[in-house]
């Protein structure tokens, strides 16, 4: 977990630090029962090929949740994620590393608050981005600290 | 087809589209579901959380504000655990398309929530796999005090 960032420290178009995750056929199972997600795709091969994909597939979901953790280390505690948004656009396999990152697109403040967007995308491992998304998160500021 | 999900039995129902359509505006309501540290630290560890505030029983955010914070992500997968009613689906493979989520307020271990799920709509057009349906839904929930601690517009994709 990083220290707190500060409003003032971002610019538009800084990177959002990388965060790589290797789920495996475990931890589908894991996320499975820890939301009650018990969809055969993720757990049952055999389903997932007669649905016509190459094997079972990382929860969408589980995806998010990474971009989630992203987020978190990067803004540190004292920071707070108001809204994620996401599409998929491809399956996950396990056993694949995924790259979740990030960009600053823009920066405002509002209501009292100090708004940050962010563009957000998992890639796998041929740098084809299976998720793309938004994210908004609100910082301190250095006279906040 | 039957799922296991919390303590019941949850049908994956097929219907027509037309069917689904007619129930566009229809709002379903979870029982109450308790967050439990035990559910935030068995969520925690199912994601690869690094994040203290969901795993040490002394911290939360903000700091002196009492029990252990559950990651905002935990919401993604209550609906799943409590979806009141047989999941409706016009096809019978179902994808995650996405969504998008706003969070409000902080949940934390403690917290008794229940969510809404009301339908919006349910599309149609050819894609690679055929036809192919989009059906998306909006979530909100609220916790014990009445108040609006989330909400979500997610859209599923049936094959």
């Amino acid at each position: 977990m990083s220290s707190s960032l500060f409003f003032e420290d971002l610019n538009v178009g800084a990177d959002i630090p990388a965060l790589i995750r290797c789920p495996t056929t475990q931890q589908l199972v894991m996320f499975g029962a820890a939301t009650g997600d018990y969809y055969p795709l993720h757990y049952d091969k055999d389903f997932a090929e007669r649905a016509g994909l190459p094997g079972v597939i990382v929860q969408g979901r589980l995806k998010a949740s990474f971009l989630m953790q992203m987020l978190r280390d990067w803004i540190g505690e004292q920071g707070i994620v108001k809204r994620i948004a996401v599409q998929h656009r491809g399956i996950d396999l396990p056993g694949n590393a995924i790259t979740c990152g990030g960009r600053v697109t823009g920066k405002n403040f509002s209501g009292g608050e100090y708004y940050v967007e962010c563009d957000i995308w998992v890639e796998n491992p041929k740098g084809e981005r299976t998720v793309k998304g938004t994210a908004t998160v609100i910082l301190p500021t250095r006279s906040d600290a | 087809m039957p799922g296991l999900i919390g303590d019941a039995m949850v049908e994956l129902r097929f219907v027509s589209v037309d069917e689904l359509r007619r129930s566009i505006g229809k709002i379903s309501t979870s029982p109450p579901i308790e967050i439990e540290k035990g559910a935030i630290k068995k969520f925690a560890r199912a994601v690869g959380a690094s994040v203290t505030l969901h795993t040490d029983d002394d911290r939360a955010w903000p700091a002196d504000y009492g029990p252990m914070n559950a990651p905002e992500d935990m919401l993604f997968g209550i609906e799943f655990t409590y979806t009141p009613e047989p999941v409706e689906s016009p096809a019978p493979t179902v994808l995650d398309g996405g969504g998008e989520w706003g969070f409000i307020r902080p949940v934390r271990a403690g917290d008794v929530v229940f969510f809404t799920r009301k339908l919006l709509e349910v599309s149609e057009r050819q894609t690679s796999m055929g036809k192919t349906y989009f059906v998306t839904t909006e979530i909100v929930w609220t916790n014990q005090r009445g108040e609006t601690v989330a909400k979500a517009r997610l859209t599923d994709i049936s094959y």
